[in-house]
């Protein structure tokens, strides 16, 4: 233990510029944290305000990566010239020393800072405190364990760069490599895959960090770092991922299906076509789709989609499973599903008379613990939400605030249950159906590894303002819902009822009937 | 005698390069073993496994009874090294430094650091990255002897410095030393011919011979034998003869087996009556030239 102490002590010697720098950011980051907040709920913004926003998290998340390398290499692994490999150092307090500093100038000042931030939003620092410090783990393995075995396997500022953009490129050509396996959008349905994944590249990281400092063995080091990942790229690459969605979504009758699917009005001529982007690899088709028969209270979430093309030649293809994430309401009768095609094969076939075979992925929630909530005129604190109030700036908005992101939650508003004002906009109508709020549940409430504790969320009714361009696509004025004090809220926690898949086949279409682009 | 370094049959490879080939070698404890050779020998390679900075392709070696590769930590503890191109935290001062790696050491004497520094004149104030080569090395000297280690490895620890920081340092490790064993490596037989007690001979990776000093310089001996008319050299001389070179009535050799009696009787055998013949001792250079040349001529 004097061995660490004695290290960490030299440590903030050297980097105490450092530290200050660092302190100083992490200033910044509360300061434009809190007035951010303040102006956001005030409606007022500055253009300054909202970069700093944005910049500064950036930067000093950059500043600790730069921290941490620099702080590791000042007893740098990398080599067999440097003073200190033959003193008695033990490596594993060498490096429990450095985890120490970050520990010290860089996880207990963000602690601080994350309570402070639950303070000022609201919330209650004691009840929240293992939340925060679940942020902190997660903060530490996702980012300042990497970037200590960036160090350690790195013996300058100048290789750590060039480790930093063999990561960028290697993950920028794993991510397109992944993209084009069929199917490989529904990673989520291969139950675990996330967690084997994180648990290989932790190993990778660990097991290289920890190698490094032993025996200080850095192509090895670097060899294991690097079988992790070309470990779990050949996981990505080998999986079965049509069979994983077939076990997860298994096949049932239609008439079994928590919603009623079949296929949908195909209008060519009411339908506007926009412009082809032949450079695009890939061309959109929006399916529209009949929807009926869902339970009252239950959602219905399509969350893939397999389409294939027959011509009437018997040719057959597709571009296998596309994830999707459509929500299905018991008021819904009509929804369009976009699947992507490639572009080779529409152009092929786009003017010819081909069958579409459907098939749907799709997870039924139902509503518990319903209740209402009558919103008020100013902001209210709810267990579920959090502390809330009605958007100043979107009128079919609740502007929340709550720590470690939003609550899985079904929300729905019926306007015939609410007197609000008048409407007074002559480009919109005032939504006269029942709108819902659709959020997933989350995995056991676990915060993800962050800055901020505190997360902002809306809930958002009907179609967004900025969708005001559909007016000129439908010839319609949009239906817009609008939320006053008093309009009554109907709020519940999903709970996930079964995981199904459908067919529906279209036959007779023209593929350029559906293209988007 | 133990012996506080022993390598058997020690082999490193760089690729298709062979570094040390079979290296066989033994220091005795309180022994000042040089090993020499020239540049890319082999020596700095033998010493980095020994420290176990770099590992063998093939082969073992023990540092304090120690397996090498097992050499970490605190075994540190009872090993100073110092190497010419070590890589210091310059940012530190020179007391800082002293300070800050007094700690690491339970046998470390503050009177021996302080000893160290006045006779190095040692400024404690000044930053190691304003210091020239040969003050680092001293300040690197002083940070390995000021805890009394049982075994001093040096690579290099001479080269490119003046002759009187080259004094210093050599007086500040004789004195100072103790009883510890010192393991260096020099590519300068002359800077080493005053203090070291043992020498080993490194060529290509190979260990040409090793031995102690005295022995070594007694049986070496420049032989030169002078005959009333001329002469040339005979077609058979003993094996032990080196360089044998005629010029009219003189004829000079290296005898690198000396011993009196049997070279002057193998001399009356060879050549009959001398009228004069002389056996003068010879310097390190002397013999190691020899020795290449002999090699050269193989």
């Amino acid at each position: 233990m004097r061995q660490i102490i004695h290290i960490f002590k030299k440590d903030v010697r050297r980097h105490w510029p450092e530290i200050l720098i660092g302190l100083i950011l992490l200033g910044l980051y509360v300061r434009i944290t809190i007035r951010g907040v303040e102006d956001r709920f005030t409606g007022y913004s500055f253009p300054l305000l909202l970069f700093s926003e944005r910049s500064i998290p950036v930067l000093m998340i950059f500043f600790w990566i730069f921290l941490s390398v620099r702080l590791v290499q000042g007893e740098a692994p990398v080599g067999n010239r440097q003073w200190w490999v033959t003193k008695p150092y033990e490596w594993w307090m060498l490096l429990a020393a450095k985890e120490l500093f970050l520990l010290a100038f860089i996880g207990l000042p963000l602690f601080c800072v994350q309570l402070f931030l639950l303070h000022h939003a609201g919330f209650p620092i004691f009840l929240n405190v293992r939340g925060v410090l679940n942020m902190q783990l997660g903060l530490a393995l996702a980012l300042f364990l990497p970037s200590a075995a960036l160090g350690s396997l790195t013996k300058n500022l100048g290789q750590a760069v060039i480790g930093v953009v063999i990561v960028f490129a290697g993950l920028w050509a794993s991510f397109t490599l992944i993209e084009r396996i069929p199917s490989s959008g529904m990673s989520f349905a291969v139950e675990g895959s996330g967690e084997i994944v994180s648990l290989v590249l932790l190993a990778g990281v660990i097991g290289s960090l920890g190698w490094q400092y032993a025996r200080r063995r850095t192509w090895a080091s670097r060899g294991l770092l690097l079988a992790a990942v070309v470990l779990v790229l050949l996981l990505a690459v080998l999986t079965p991922y049509a069979k994983f969605v077939e076990r997860q979504y298994p096949l049932i009758q239609a008439s079994d299906t928590p919603a009623h699917l079949s296929a949908g009005t195909i209008d060519p001529a009411g339908k506007k076509k926009f412009q082809e982007f032949d450079f695009m690899p890939e061309v959109v088709l929006s399916i529209p789709i009949r929807v009926s028969a869902i339970t009252p209270g239950h959602v219905v979430l399509v969350h893939g989609i397999l389409v294939k093309v027959q011509t009437a030649d018997g040719l057959t293809f597709s571009s296998g499973w596309k994830p999707q994430w459509i929500p299905l309401w018991s008021e819904d009768d009509q929804k369009v599903v976009r699947y992507e095609l490639k572009r080779e094969e529409y152009k092929r076939t786009k003017s010819q008379h081909v069958a579409l075979l459907l098939e749907l992925a799709l997870t039924e929630y139902k509503e518990t613990e319903a209740r209402d909530l009558v919103l008020g005129g100013a902001e209210f604190t709810d267990q579920r939400l959090g502390i809330c109030h009605l958007s100043p700036t979107e009128r079919s908005q609740i502007a929340c605030r709550r720590p470690f992101g939003q609550p899985g939650l079904i929300a729905s508003f019926d306007p015939a249950q609410s007197r609000c004002d008048a409407w007074d906009d002559e480009n919109q109508l005032p939504e006269d159906k029942v709108t819902h709020y659709w959020s997933a549940p989350s995995d056991g409430d676990s915060p993800d590894p962050g800055l901020n504790p505190v997360d902002e969320y809306q809930i958002s009714f009907g179609p967004r303002m900025w969708l005001g361009r559909s007016a000129e696509y439908t010839k319609t004025k949009p239906k817009v819902v609008h939320l006053c004090p008093g309009a009554r809220v109907r709020l519940a926690k999903p709970e996930q009822v079964r995981e199904v898949r459908t067919r529906m086949q279209f036959t007779d279409v023209r593929l350029e009937d559906l293209a988007d682009n | 005698m133990t012996a506080t370094i022993q390598t058997h049959e020690l082999t490193r490879h760089y690729r298709k390069l062979r570094a040390l080939d079979h290296l066989n070698l033994e220091v005795p404890e309180g022994a000042v073993y040089a090993l020499v050779g020239p540049n890319g020998a082999g020596k700095t390679t033998s010493i980095k496994i020994l420290m176990n900075l770099i590992g063998a392709t093939s082969g073992r070696a023990s540092v304090l009874g120690m397996d090498s590769k097992l050499i970490r930590g605190k075994a540190y503890t009872q090993i100073g090294y110092v190497s010419e191109n070590q890589e210091f935290p310059e940012w530190m001062k020179v007391g800082a430094l002293l300070a800050y790696v007094r700690k690491f050491y339970p046998t470390w004497d503050r009177d021996l650091e302080r000893a160290l520094v006045k006779q190095f004149e040692l400024f404690p104030d000044r930053k190691i990255k304003t210091l020239s080569r040969g003050m680092k090395m001293k300040l690197a000297l002083a940070s390995a002897l000021a805890f009394h280690p049982k075994l001093i490895i040096l690579d290099e620890p001479f080269g490119g410095l003046d002759p009187l920081v080259r004094d210093q340092l050599i007086e500040g490790l004789l004195e100072l030393a103790g009883e510890a064993t010192v393991f260096l490596s020099s590519h300068d037989l002359a800077e080493i011919e005053s203090f070291a007690s043992h020498i080993g001979y490194l060529e290509e990776g190979r260990l040409r011979f090793s031995e102690e000093m005295t022995s070594l310089c007694m049986r070496f001996r420049e032989v030169e034998l002078t005959f009333h008319s001329d002469r040339s050299v005979p077609a058979s001389v003993p094996a032990s003869w080196r360089q044998v070179k005629a010029a009219g009535a003189t004829v000079r050799f290296v005898e690198s087996q000396f011993d009196e009696a049997r070279t002057t009787a193998e001399v009356l055998r060879v050549f009959g009556d001398t009228k004069e013949t002389v056996f003068r001792p010879m310097g390190l250079r002397g013999i190691f030239l020899a020795l290449a040349r002999k090699e050269g001529e193989a």
